[in-house]
């Protein structure tokens, strides 16, 4: 065996070491490389994300499934009906379980990255329905104890277009299980307080805006 | 009583339940942080990569399938792809930022012991260094399978490819980090990568 032969092969012959000296050397250094990114290893084994991550994490998770995950597509008359009855219960579930609530201040504490941003409410607080218009916020039943200068999570999710019924907003029945993204507002709680649905096809949707919250 | 599997866990998140979640989470985020933390140098990155990884796990269908692999390898999966497009979005420029990026990981590297050896620790800081100017096949490799223990099948997964190019990336990657040490002890430019690669002008 060359020494090429040697360092190109995937396995190594000890015999060769024996052999050549300069391999051997060459061998011995390796060795302490290896040890050295073990050491490397054992250094870094405590560093953890820091915890910020979980909290946008969980935020992300609770705005998620707050609105609904999206459904699986086929079948999706049966997959549509379901949705629109889960979406409207998981909405009316929020607003009875989570009524008026002393108006916190507390900033939040997770960190924009990619799909999180933080905003602050508009100075008249949330989109009243007379100025609303198509891709304003909506606000959610307990939206309105948001305060002017209160920063919010934005996240970014994927929820069933049967999620945009309860907000007055008109969805064929045969579209209803189709996905559409939707910025959901979430408080540092991770309670949603509002949502802005970004349709491409805005044509296709239209609210009837006669919820008043 | 045996802690619930991955998959257990992936099910029950998948119908909500939030400390499932948070389980999960904290049984793999740690990893995950740390590969992406070796791989872009930038601890503010490593954040962003790892969060795109669980929420893509939040997706519903977000295509892991028990039988073609551990979910860890899975995680490392998509890990890898985030780091990858952070290169392709140019987000990614070692040479920009690489002092300040030392600075971060050395500041998260930080050992207890005050009486740490300081020439050890010099010598890992180099070793670390030249791990992060390594061409990143070579260094995706080292971090699985040296820094991270991950065995040399599970690695192959992870990176599309087989066991024995593994192997040999891994050998050849040692020989780089030994020349780029050697480099560094002779006062010259210990990793030669770092210099800018892009033109913008």
């Amino acid at each position: 065996m060359t020494c090429k032969e040697y360092w190109n092969g995937e396995a190594h012959s000890s015999e060769h070491l024996q052999e050549c000296a300069a391999c051997a050397k060459r061998a011995a250094r390796h060795e302490e490389v290896v040890v050295g990114l073990k050491s490397l290893g054992e250094q870094m084994r405590r560093v953890e994300a820091p915890a910020r991550v979980e909290r946008a994490l969980v935020a992300a998770f609770r705005g998620q499934t707050t609105l609904g995950a999206p459904e699986r597509r086929g079948s999706w008359w049966l997959a549509g009906a379901w949705a629109i009855a889960l979406a409207a219960t998981v909405l009316l579930a929020v607003a009875l379980l989570h009524p008026r609530q002393p108006e916190r201040s507390r900033r939040s504490p997770a960190r924009s990255y990619t799909q999180l941003a933080e905003l602050q409410m508009p100075s008249d607080g949330m989109a009243s329905e007379a100025d609303a218009t198509e891709g304003d916020f909506l606000p959610l039943p307990n939206a309105e104890l948001v305060g002017p200068n209160d920063e919010m999570n934005l996240v970014r999710i994927e929820v069933p277009r049967s999620a945009m019924i309860p907000l007055g907003f008109e969805v064929p029945a045969e579209r209803a299980a189709e996905t559409v993204e939707a910025d959901v507002m979430l408080d540092a709680d991770g309670v949603a307080r509002a949502v802005r649905f970004l349709d491409p096809e805005k044509s296709t949707i239209s609210s009837s805006r006669e919820m008043s919250w | 009583m045996a802690p619930e599997t991955d998959e257990d866990l992936l099910i029950r998140i998948h119908s909500g339940d939030e400390q499932a979640f948070v389980s999960l989470y904290r049984r793999h985020q740690a990893a995950i942080f740390r590969f992406a933390l070796h791989m872009t140098g930038s601890e503010a990155q490593a954040e962003d990569v790892t969060q795109e990884v669980f929420l893509a796990l939040l997706r519903e269908g977000c295509g892991f399938d028990p039988a073609r692999g551990t979910l860890s390898g899975y995680l490392y999966g998509i890990a890898r792809k985030q780091v990858l497009r952070q290169v392709e979005r140019g987000r990614l420029d070692v040479a920009l930022d690489a002092r300040q990026d030392e600075m971060a990981l050395a500041e998260l590297a930080v050992d207890d012991d005050p009486l740490v050896d300081l020439a050890r620790r010099e010598g890992l800081d180099a070793l670390r260094r030249a791990v992060l100017a390594l061409p990143r096949r070579y260094r995706e490799v080292v971090v699985l399978c040296d820094l991270e223990e991950v065995d040399y099948a599970d690695a192959a997964e992870i990176l599309g490819c087989p066991i024995g190019t593994v192997r040999s990336r891994l050998h050849r990657a040692r020989a780089l980090l030994l020349d780029k040490l050697k480099q560094d002890r002779n006062g010259k430019p210990a990793v030669r990568s770092l210099s800018p690669a892009r033109c913008f002008v």
